[in-house]
């Protein structure tokens, strides 16, 4: 007798009846071939009924444990419902646009692939607002900001510090490009204590800047020693 | 130490000069002269004070993060009323009692009106928090009435603090531990490590490899 395979599966994460499936048209053909053996007919039969009393077992299996999973409650009340809602959504938002952009899920295989975030991100690159971009460039887009920026990599600074470690930069001229750095987002001053402070677009925006230089040089040097 | 049932005095009194309440790393909570106060007392005990006048409020609100600092200053300059919980021995030497000159210059046209408006500004206070307090010697509270007619409040501890706010929550441990919740963003930084939820970004560090 050859049955088809019967495959069940039960998914991981939600235990439900993802296939139960048998094969039909390898069952039609037994079928037809052995038409005139009763006996086989009975066995199949009994067969289709057991599958059937499976499927209904494997049900209430998943409904109950559905149930159970939702059987789960805290009570709180409404203030912090309201409030744990809220953070939670922004929690879930900020996720959700995290994943859109990092995970792929394929139609056709299921499968889950991690786009590693160094490869292609097109659409992100396109929704650069160029205003902006352009008035962080602008604040990069000076020597001594970008000595300003490299000093702070290294930990928050007061003015008098950085004023010792950069002399060539007069305590004026300093000022002004603090401010600037600090427009742009790049830079922030605590209030109570003085010092100034690299924020995270900051140092990526540093890193940027030193990747772009280290690439144009090794690029260069590749293309003198090709000959170029 | 058992919690106590506060209420107001009823002798204004006013401070004779700048007063700065609290002062850490992060904070500075200063009152300026001619500020209108009363004493929140409870039993003989002189636990804080309710301050009618000009304040101003610096909060560096900033976490510091090994991928760079998250965060900025909240600067306010207040004219509202706010609260006082704790130290209240600090200022008892720079307040004189206020004449009906100082009241009136705040826009109280008697010292009944004023105490009726702090009195209601405090039961206010002490519906929502219930007016019992039990802290530690070395801490202080800080309420500020909002725009929102609902108190911002801050915590202090030495240089341990917490600010909550409508829209912002600050809690400050020491350098390297901070939370900062804000409608830009979630951030947590703790011993090396950093989880950072802005609105289409996540980042999570750690300093440990």
């Amino acid at each position: 007798m050859a049955f088809g395979l019967q495959k069940v599966y039960i998914c991981q994460f939600r235990i439900d009846i993802c296939e139960i499936k048998v094969d039909e048209k390898r069952f039609e053909g037994d079928e037809s071939e052995l038409s005139e053996d009763k006996d086989l007919k009975d066995e199949m039969k009994k067969l289709k009924e057991e599958l059937q009393g499976l499927k209904e077992q494997l049900r209430e299996i998943s409904e109950g444990s559905e149930h159970k999973h939702r059987g789960i409650y805290i009570d709180v009340n409404e203030k912090l419902s309201d409030y744990l809602g809220d953070v939670m959504e922004g929690v879930a938002e900020g996720i959700r646009g995290e994943l859109k952009r990092s995970i792929f899920i394929s139609p056709h295989h299921g499968e889950i692939k991690i786009i590693s975030e160094e490869k292609e991100r097109p659409e992100e690159t396109a929704k650069v607002d160029p205003a902006e971009a352009a008035a962080i460039m602008s604040a990069l887009g000076h020597e001594h900001r970008l000595k300003v920026l490299g000093e702070l990599m290294s930990g928050g600074k007061y003015i008098s510090e950085l004023q010792n470690s950069l002399p060539e930069i007069t305590s004026s001229t300093l000022s002004s490009h603090l401010d600037i750095l600090q427009e742009a987002g790049l830079v922030v001053q605590e209030r109570v204590r003085g010092r100034y402070l690299i924020t995270i677009p900051g140092r990526m925006a540093y890193k940027m800047a030193s990747a772009i230089t280290k690439q144009r040089d090794k690029h260069t040097e590749e293309s003198a020693g090709s000959g170029e | 130490m058992a919690p106590m049932r506060a209420q107001l005095g009823n002798e204004p009194t006013k401070l004779t000069k700048d007063l700065v309440l609290l002062q850490n790393e992060k904070c500075i909570i200063k009152a300026f002269a001619n500020a209108l106060t009363l004493p929140i007392l409870a039993d003989e005990a002189r636990l804080g004070y309710i301050f009618f006048g000009k304040s101003k409020f610096t909060l560096d609100a900033i976490v510091e993060t090994p991928k760079g600092a998250v965060g900025k200053p909240l600067i306010k300059d207040l004219d509202s009323p706010f609260i006082m919980l704790g130290k209240a021995h600090n200022i008892t030497d720079d307040l004189a009692p206020a004449t009906p000159y100082d009241v009136s210059n705040l826009g109280y046209e008697s010292s009944e009106e004023f105490l009726a408006k702090a009195n209601e500004v405090f039961s206010r206070f002490s519906v929502e928090y219930h007016t019992r307090f039990n802290f530690e010697a070395d801490s202080q509270v800080f309420a500020f009435a909002n725009e929102h007619d609902k108190w911002d409040m801050l915590i202090s501890k030495g240089d341990k603090l917490v600010f909550t706010s409508r829209d912002k929550v600050y809690i400050s441990k020491d350098k390297a531990e901070g939370i900062n919740v804000s409608p830009a963003g979630f951030l947590v930084a703790k011993r090396g490590k950093t989880v950072v939820i802005g609105k289409n970004n996540l980042l999570i560090d750690s300093d440990d490899e």
